[in-house]
């Protein structure tokens, strides 16, 4: 069977040594904001620009203990298999974001429902310029 | 401008592949994004691998990948180790300045060679 070239389900979850297992969600953004200018008698912004990058990443799990065992502050690298849709060899993306920064862990719970805890990460840059985001085929 | 046609040697001791002694494959590249093709993101992915991991003698049967970052002015910069830098460090005596001896060739790709920094070693 081919690739799916689609993508679902997520595997090899960790933050650094930690692995994070009973992940039922995964968030990888490219933190792209955008500056605005505008002054004088302008009503709307003149420019539109892409000045700041903070790329960050979100978690959910169901093996809540793993992340809520990190406290705020905890830096390691992020990573997170896309697995593809029909788990053939070759489909799989492979996400690192290095210098990831934990900046929170939320753990809940509804009545009658599975408790998750969820883990947001944000990354630096080591030297300012480097993009920590980066992929790869798994 | 240096010879960029074939791969050169480099004295550096960064994330090269090595044969012997001598240093054969770029530490890094720079590709212009436009050299990406497909419609899906795997093949995207793909069509980008497949021009950089032989580039940076990346042998997939050891472990090893390419990983692809998406640099501002549709750049990709791909390295080995998705920990490599463009600038050396904050904090590192050469704080801000290149990293790499950049070559670049007619198709729009530069070979990245680490440049000799041992003095400034960081252990």
């Amino acid at each position: 069977m081919a690739a799916s070239k689609i993508q679902a389900n997520w595997t090899a979850v960790a933050h650094g040594s930690n692995a994070i297992t009973r992940v039922s969600s995964v968030t990888i953004s490219q933190g792209g904001t955008l500056a605005t200018y505008s002054a004088d008698g302008d009503r709307y912004p003149t420019i539109v620009v892409n000045l700041m990058n903070k790329p960050k990443a979100t978690v959910t799990t169901a093996d809540t203990a793993s992340v809520m065992g990190l406290t705020p502050g905890t830096t390691a690298s992020f990573t997170a298999t896309h697995k593809d849709a029909n788990s053939q060899t070759g489909g799989d993306i492979l996400y690192v974001l290095a210098n990831a920064v934990v900046e929170n862990v939320d753990t809940s719970g509804d009545h009658g429902q599975f408790g998750t805890a969820t883990m947001s990460l944000l990354a630096y840059s080591s030297d300012g310029t480097t993009n920590p985001l980066s992929f790869t085929r798994a | 401008m240096p010879d960029t046609t074939q791969p050169q040697p480099s004295t550096g001791s960064g994330s090269g592949a090595t044969t012997g002694d001598a240093t054969i494959f770029p530490a890094a590249l720079m590709l212009p994004e436009t050299l990406k093709s497909g419609t899906r993101q795997i093949d995207r992915i793909n069509s980008v691998l497949a021009v950089a991991e032989p580039m940076l003698g990346v042998d997939r049967a050891k472990g090893e990948r390419a990983y692809i970052r998406r640099q501002p002015g549709g750049r990709l910069f791909i390295t080995r180790d998705p920990a490599d830098t463009l600038l050396h460090p904050v904090g590192h005596p050469l704080q801000g300045s290149e990293r790499y001896r950049w070559s670049p060739r007619d198709d729009g790709i530069e070979f990245g060679y680490l440049g000799d920094t041992s003095t400034y070693a960081t252990v």
